[in-house]
Parts: structure tokens; sequence; C-alpha cells
């Protein structure tokens, strides 16, 4: 017990077999996922996965059936104010108190936090092409971004949970999220958690993945081991009746007619072995460079 | 004490009901010169004193002031709605609630706002009221009028406290449910067409259940942020 | 915890919400009582005796019509025409249209005009009515003169007696001044507990005001082409006065109930007659007048009680009908098993729980509550919850009510009621 606690402690979030219906569905069981202080974690996942259901029990919004999820070791049904306060959460699609305009709701928010940092939020408000008395339900998603991301620079919280940051966001506002979000997390060495569906994104920033499927976690690692270890290798074969998945080695096989695509932690030698023990006369034998999404595709499937 | 930033909340919450506050406020301003300017017309074409008598003895009685009966429930009505129904919509109790501090004292600080607030808009309903009422009738007349307001003001905390918790309940077919009850608990307030005075015996009960729907709202705001459906 | 007592509170506005409603929607829709006769009863003069009638409903429930019957106590029956004929002048016009109406009647001569004005009716009651302390004094010589038109309304304060103008609500000072110091003079003690005076303008410009001061001692107030009238009465036996009629009949001032439940005729020369009424009575009912009597009918639960007095109210009979009371439909039986109780609420007694027998819906209510408990445990709540025993004393008390409360705000499981559950939580 002494050992788990020592380790708890350089845990910012810990979530500790977490198990969740909705009705009789099966969201996820016994589901651990550990954040280290000063991380960037992205979560990743198809749609329905169970990533707003992690996200609503972080933030305290559900309870989940059993197991528990700590910040900073409380409960997040029952966080205390001082705990809360180094928290900064960013809702999907950037809601905000879209009645009130940037000045109004810099003085709203400052009052609960002592050390509101007023510069840092102006600093970036003044960029946006906005009148002063512009309210936030008139501006563009990437103006509410921009307003959020500076609520969370002056709030200046020790963690952040960000529910896909980039929705509704052109390119060039997702580029100054990320560049902001990173420099600023590795500069004051935050915690942040975040989830977003535009994967290129969070290749920018994250440091470390966790990608789930159906009802369990496929991945949970820093993204470089990931991206190292999993591998893409592409051939043709004679026939496209040949079942490779049910193979250990095979993490996913896709194919379009004969031409095969075999992802797999294993190396280009294990492949090899593999289709010369089965018999199988292959030909261009190559393995290909994969982007995150790549992976994230050739892990969890085409739909 | 009351912590520093229950000021900032309340400086939301006024950025949200402020017009709806003010309309309603104008609305019932308007009626209650409305109810006045009517009797001193009455007055002038019938004299003061028949008209003193009327309202006095008549049956069915005479209840000039009938057009304010809606008027707290409207205000009600108003302020609860423009301060939780766009707020649970569009998902942003989730910012109040991510506020460092408990969720119930929060939630609290919102819903002491409205009732603040409801409180100054009967306290100057009353006041205006009074204001005119004692400047053509004697107290004999007041004091059971006012009686017979009284139930209809404390409508306006009942109403507001039930859509506070019809507004943060997560479970669409249990907000109807409560809006039933709300409905028939409020016919008992919402009483007319009696002698001046009247039911001034039902008031502490009345009183009573006003006071124990004040917490009606933590009820379902905490079934809303433990998910529960 | 907090948010369970909460539940607990949303459960009883559910059970007041449902006692005020539900059985308003079902005997609106299915009427609890049946038919049962009517009974009138009226007084013969020429008989000496009282003369009921009874109208019966035809025993068809399809039929809404029946026939009247007459008989006297001892049961003896007449024909409505014979009945028109014993009750002269209870039914002076149409004998009148007739051309049957008497010369004399008892040895009196009489004409449908002397008779017709002789009758009167009215209601008292033993209780005081609606008062706000602010009354007309109406000047007795108010009919000649438009100036003598009082503009002001009174009330007798603990400073005096105020008129206020009506047209400025201000008060005049020097009329005030005036009747002050003539109620001091009369040893009146301020303020008034209570005024009273005839609906009739007539009766009251002549008589004014009755009022009890502080001290319970009774006078009277009138006002003679503005200058005030103040007279001290007796009390009948010194009693304290509750309640005060004014007579509609010449030989009949007032009529007061006094703080001991008796009733006394006060005469125009002001003596007083006390009626001989049962103390057991509650005094109040209608006082109908003609010719020859005074007839006082005074209801009570199930019955009512006709008093005959003479002019000089010496009782001369009295009769009491007893009334069946009206029969139950299956609706009524059936509802009395469904609500325990039915809340409602009066003007002036505030919230009231009319209850059914407990003999009926207890046995609903334990049924109901057994059902909730079986529901409870099969769905993994634990009884040693005390808010679960808490839902399960709700229906045993407020039976339908309750079950309706409970459902609306269902009681969520603990964490261990869940994970021990059979099924997950719905």
């Amino acid at each position: 017990m002494l050992i788990i606690q020592i380790m708890e402690l350089n845990y910012v979030i810990q979530c500790i077999n977490l198990t969740h219906y909705y009705g009789k569905k099966l969201v996820y069981e016994n589901l651990n996922i550990n954040v280290a202080e000063g991380r960037i974690l992205g979560l990743l996942g198809k749609n329905g996965a169970g990533k707003s259901t992690t996200i609503n029990i972080l933030n305290g919004f559900l309870e989940p059936r059993s197991g528990q999820c700590l910040i900073y070791g409380e409960n997040t049904q029952h966080l205390s104010p001082a705990t809360k306060r180094r928290i900064g959460y960013l809702i999907e699609g950037h809601v905000q108190y879209s009645f009130m305009n940037v000045r109004q709701i810099e003085k709203f928010y400052s009052g609960f936090y002592p050390n509101w940092k007023r510069d840092a939020y102006f600093n970036l408000i003044n960029k946006l092409k906005i009148t002063p008395h512009q309210k936030i339900s008139t501006m563009s998603c990437g103006q509410r971004a921009q307003v959020a991301l500076g609520l969370i620079l002056a709030q200046d919280p020790d963690l952040l949970i960000l529910d896909d940051f980039s929705l509704g966001l052109d390119p060039g506002y997702r580029r100054l999220f990320i560049d902001y979000m990173r420099e600023y997390a590795k500069a004051e060495k935050k915690t942040v958690f975040l989830t977003s569906h535009i994967i290129q994104d969070m290749e920018r920033l994250i440091d470390d993945i966790l990608i789930m499927d159906y009802n369990r976690v496929l991945v949970q690692s820093p993204v470089r081991d990931f991206t190292t270890r999993f591998k893409e290798f592409t051939f043709e074969l004679d026939r496209d009746d040949i079942e490779l998945k049910d193979h250990p080695l095979a993490v996913n096989v896709e194919h379009l007619r004969n031409h095969y695509e075999f992802y797999t932690y294993g190396n280009e030698n294990e492949v090899r072995q593999l289709l010369e023990n089965l018999g199988i006369a292959y030909r261009n034998f190559k393995e290909q460079p994969m982007t995150l999404e790549d992976a994230f595709i050739g892990l969890t499937g085409k739909y | 004490m009351m912590k520093r930033y229950f000021l900032h909340l309340f400086y939301k919450e006024w950025l949200k009901t402020r017009w709806a506050f003010l309309g309603t406020l104008l609305l019932g301003t308007a009626t209650i010169l409305y109810i006045f300017i009517a009797v001193e017309n009455k007055i002038t074409l019938t004299g003061a004193k028949t008209i003193l008598l009327r309202i006095l003895y008549d049956e069915p009685p005479v209840i000039y002031y009938a057009s304010f009966l809606y008027i707290p429930l409207l205000t009600a009505l108003a302020i609860g709605i423009a301060q939780y129904v766009p707020e649970v919509i569009q998902k942003r109790i989730r910012l109040t609630l991510h506020l460092p501090e408990k969720n119930n004292i929060l939630i609290s600080g919102m819903a002491g706002f409205g009732l603040i607030l409801l409180t100054l808009s009967n306290l100057l309903y009353i006041g205006l009221f009074l204001y005119y009422n004692i400047r053509l009738f004697p107290e004999e007349l007041t004091k059971p009028v006012m009686i017979s307001l009284t139930p209809w003001l404390l409508s306006s905390y009942i109403a507001y406290n039930f859509i506070a918790m019809i507004a943060m309940e997560p479970n669409k077919w249990r907000k109807v449910i409560y809006s039933v009850i709300a409905y028939y608990i409020l016919q008992l307030f919402l009483v007319g067409n009696e002698p001046h005075g009247a039911f001034r015996e039902s008031l502490p009960i009345m009183t009573l259940m006003v006071l124990l729907s004040s917490g009606l709202v933590l009820y379902s705001s905490q079934r809303f942020y433990k998910g529960e459906k | 915890m907090l948010t369970k007592i909460i539940r607990i509170i949303a459960v009883l506005f559910a059970v007041i919400a449902a006692a005020t409603v539900l059985p308003q929607l079902y005997y609106t829709t299915f009427p609890p009582e049946g038919r049962s006769s009517h009974k009138n009863i009226c007084y013969s003069e020429i008989l000496g005796d009282f003369i009921i009638s009874e109208y019966i409903y035809s025993t068809d429930k399809k039929q809404a019509t029946g026939q009247t019957v007459c008989y006297d106590r001892h049961g003896k029956s007449y024909s409505r025409d014979s009945v028109a004929r014993l009750l002269l002048l209870d039914n002076v016009s149409q004998l009148a249209y007739e051309g049957r109406f008497p010369d004399t009647i008892c040895g009196i001569a009489v004409t449908p005009e002397l008779v017709s004005s002789e009758a009167f009716s009215q209601y008292h009651s033993a209780q005081p009515g609606l008062y706000y302390g602010l009354c007309e004094l109406r000047d007795q010589k108010s009919y000649t003169t438009r100036t003598l038109e009082p503009r002001d309304l009174f009330r007798i304060t603990p400073e005096g007696i105020q008129f206020i103008v009506c047209a400025t609500n201000q008060i005049d000072e020097e009329k005030s001044r005036l009747f002050t110091n003539c109620l001091t003079a009369a040893d009146f003690r301020f303020p008034a507990l209570r005024m009273w005076t005839s609906p009739d303008k007539n009766i009251s410009e002549a008589i004014g005001y009755y009022v009890i001061d502080s001290k319970n001692e009774l006078y009277c107030l009138s006002m003679n082409q503005s200058v005030p009238a103040v007279q001290k009465l007796e009390k009948p036996d010194s009693r304290n006065i509750r309640n005060i009629t004014f007579g509609k009949s010449p030989d009949i001032r007032a009529i007061l109930n006094t703080e001991n439940g008796n009733m006394y005729i006060q005469h125009p020369d002001q003596s007083y007659t006390r009626l001989e009424l049962p103390d057991s009575l509650r005094k109040s009912g209608r006082l109908t007048g003609n010719l020859f009597y005074r007839i006082f009918t005074l209801p009570a639960q199930n019955q009512q009680t006709t008093f005959v007095f003479d002019r000089n109210f010496r009782l001369v009979d009295s009769c009491t009908l007893y009334f069946q009371p009206q029969p139950q439909n299956t609706a009524g039986i059936f509802g009395e098993f469904l609500f325990p109780f039915h809340i409602g609420q009066t003007a002036w007694e505030g919230f009231y729980a009319d209850w059914s027998p407990v003999k009926r819906f207890l046995w609903l209510n334990l049924a109901l509550a057994g059902i909730t408990l079986f529901y409870k445990r099969r769905n993994g709540y634990r009884l040693s919850n005390p808010f679960v025993i808490t839902d399960i004393l709700f229906v045993t008390i407020f039976g339908i009510y309750g079950l309706m409360g409970i459902s609306a705000f269902p009681l969520k499981k603990s964490r261990e009621e869940i994970l021990n559950s059979q099924s997950p939580e719905l």
C-alpha cells in the first residue's frame, strides 16, 4: 500500500478500476489511467468508445458505477475548492458565458482565482479584431477559442482538461491553440489531459497517448514509443481470401483485393517469417511510414 | 461572512437576468399604476365613499387589485427562466460547477441571487402598492388587502424554486412531473375572489412551504452533476 | 444526506399536490353520493301543528322524478290542496290569486295585504361575520337634505373615534373630537371591540350602531342633524355579547347571542326576552315571522329543529326533522378506499385535511406499502437504509399519494446497493 501511495504522489490524474454502464450497456470495465505531472496526455478513441464518459467522470459530472478517479489525490466526485482552483477546463465547443463580452468575462473569473493573470488574458485578447463590448455569442468559433485560451492562461491552472479543443476551428486557429498550449505547458510544467478528433493536431501537442476502444484501453504509452513500436507492413498476395487477423502477431489486418496492410508490434523479419511459415507467397513487401492518425486507424480499424 | 467571489457570481447572474428582471419590473409597476389610475377614475365618477364601501362590503367582493395576481409569478418565471434555462441548454452550467467552490454552494449562490432579486421586486411592488393605497384608503382596508396580496407574493418564491429544480433536472420526463406538481402547488397560492384579508390562516403553512421549497434546486442539481438520468 | 432530506421534502410536495387535485378530479367525474329525499316543515296556524312536506325521488335511478307527500307529526297524510288551506299564512299569494283567501284566520280579520306586510325572513348567525372596523354612520335626518349625507367613514381606535373623509383620506378632526367627547362622557372605554348596524338603510339611519367597548359594555351610537347621540345599553343578563343582528320586524329591534350561547330578542323598548332554546344547539339559523308567530329554524348535523314562538316570544311548539344521510354510491365508497384524505383550503380557516374513515383506506395503504416493500427488495434496496423505511412509511400513511410521491422522486441506491444489485440500475 505504501509503495502504491508513493507512486500515486507523482500522478496528477489516476483512474483506478473505473467501470461504468449506461443502463445495461457497458461503457468500460476496470479502466486504469495515470497521468504523470508535467505530461500532456491525449485521449483518442472512436465515437462511442467512452472518451466523453471519461472526461465527465474526471470533471465530476458523472459518477462511475465502480472504481474511482483521483485528481491530486482527491476523488473527482468530491473535489475541494483548492483543487478545483488548480484545474482549467475547456468544454467541447469552447462553451463560454456567451452573454458576456471579453471584459465582463475577465471581471467575472478574476474573482475566483487569487493568482489571476490579467495581462496574460489581455495579451491574447487584444490580438482579436473585436469591439470592446462585443458579446462572445457574436464571435466566430476561433475567436471564442482564443477567449477560452486567454482565460485558461490567466487562471494559470496546474492541470488543464481540454475536451475536443479543436472542434470547429480552422487550421490557423488550431495551430495557434496548439502552439500556445504546448509552449505554455512545457514552460510552466503544466499537466494537460485532452481529447480531439484531429489527430494531426494531437501529434504536435501530446507527450503520451491513451487509445480507447469499446470497453477497453488499447494503448497507454508515450507517443514516441507507440509510433516506434507500432508498424504497418504492406504486401500483395496471390489470393484475397487469406485470413491473417487471428495470428497473435497481427494487431489488425486490412486488405483491398489482394493488397494487404498488416499492423503489428513485431518487426519486419517476424512478419516475413509468419508469411513463409504459412506458406503464403508475397511480393512488394514494404514497411510504411505512419503518422499518428495512420497508426490510430491501423490500431482501431476502419469502420 | 460572504466570500468575495459571491459578488462575482452575483455579477454573472445579474448580467443574465437584468433585462428579464427589468422588463417584468416595468410590467409590474405599470400594472400597479394602472390599478390605482382605474380606482381614482372610479372615485372621480362615483365618489370616494361609495367606492370604499363597495370595496369593503360588496358581495361578490370588489378586488380592485385583481390584475396584480400573476405579476409576482411572472417576475419569478422571467428571472428563473433567464437564469437557468439557457445555462443548462447551452451547457454553461458546467462552467459554473467547475468554479473553485463546492457545487452545492455554487448552486445555492445562483438560487440565492434569484431569490434576492425576487425579494427586491416584491418589496418594490409592496412599496409602490402601499404608497398609493395609503394615499387613497384608510388602514382598515390597506391591512386586509396586504394580507390578500401575500399569497400571490409567496407564489413567486414557489414558482422560482420549482423552475430552478425543473431546469436543473436532467431527465425530461421528470421535468414534466415536477411541472405538474408545481402547477397544483401554485393553485394553493393563487387564490382570489374572496373578501380582503382572506387566507390569513393559510399564511403560516404557505410560508413554511416557501422555506422548504428553497432547497429543491439542490436535489436536481446533484442529479445533474452526478450524471443521473 | 442533504439531498436525501430534500428529496423527502419534494415527496411531501408531491403528496400535497396529489391530495389536492386527485380527489377533486375523481369526485367530479364520479359524484360520490346518491339522491335522498328533501324535507321541509311549516307550522299550521289552523291545525296548531307542524306539517312536513317531503320530496321522494323515484326508485328508478334513470328517472330524475319524484313526488311530494305531506303529513303531520302523527303521520296523517294531506293532499297538496288541503295543505294550502292549512298553511294560509304561507300561501297568501296563491290563495289570493285563486280567490280562496279567507276573511278571517283564527278569528282575526285579515286581508292578503295585511298578512303580506307582517311576513318577514332573515338569517341570524351565532358568530360575527366579516369585520373591517370601518363603518358609515348615517344621520337620522339624512333623508331630509343632502347636506346631512355623510361623506366619511368612522372607526373607533384607542385614541377615540375618527371620521375619515373618504375624498381626502384625512381625519375630520372637529367631528372626531365632538364624537369622542360624547362617547367619553358616556363612559365609553376606547377602542371598540366590535360594531354592528342593520343592512337596511332606514333602520341603520334610525338606530345607528351597536358598539362594544374595550370593557365589553354595550352602547348605541347614532347621529341626529350632525349631533352625536350615545346611549349606554343594558346587556342581556349582563352577559358579554358575541353577535348582533338587527331585526326586520317592528317588534324585534335586535337579536343577540351572548358568549355563553344564549339567544335574546331585544324589543323596541330595549327590554330583552331570552329565547327558550336548548343550550346544545348552535344558534345560527333562519328567523321567519308572520301574523301570529315567530319561527326559528336551527340546522344541525343531519337534523333541523324548528321552534315556534308567539309574538311575545313564548315557546309554542318545536319539532326536529331528521335527515337520512345521503346514501353513498359505489364511486363514493371506492373513493374512501382510494383516497386517505383530501387537502383543501377555505378563505377563513386556512388549510384542512379531510380524512376518509380509517378502516376503509388503511387496507389499500397497507397493500401498497407491501407492494413497495416487495419492489424495493426485488430491486436491491436494503431495509437497513433508513430512507427505504421512510418511503414505506410514506406509502403506509399517505397511501396512493405517498406511492406517487416516491415514484416521482425515486430513491437513489447507495453504492453498495448498486454493486450488490442483481441488475444494473435502470
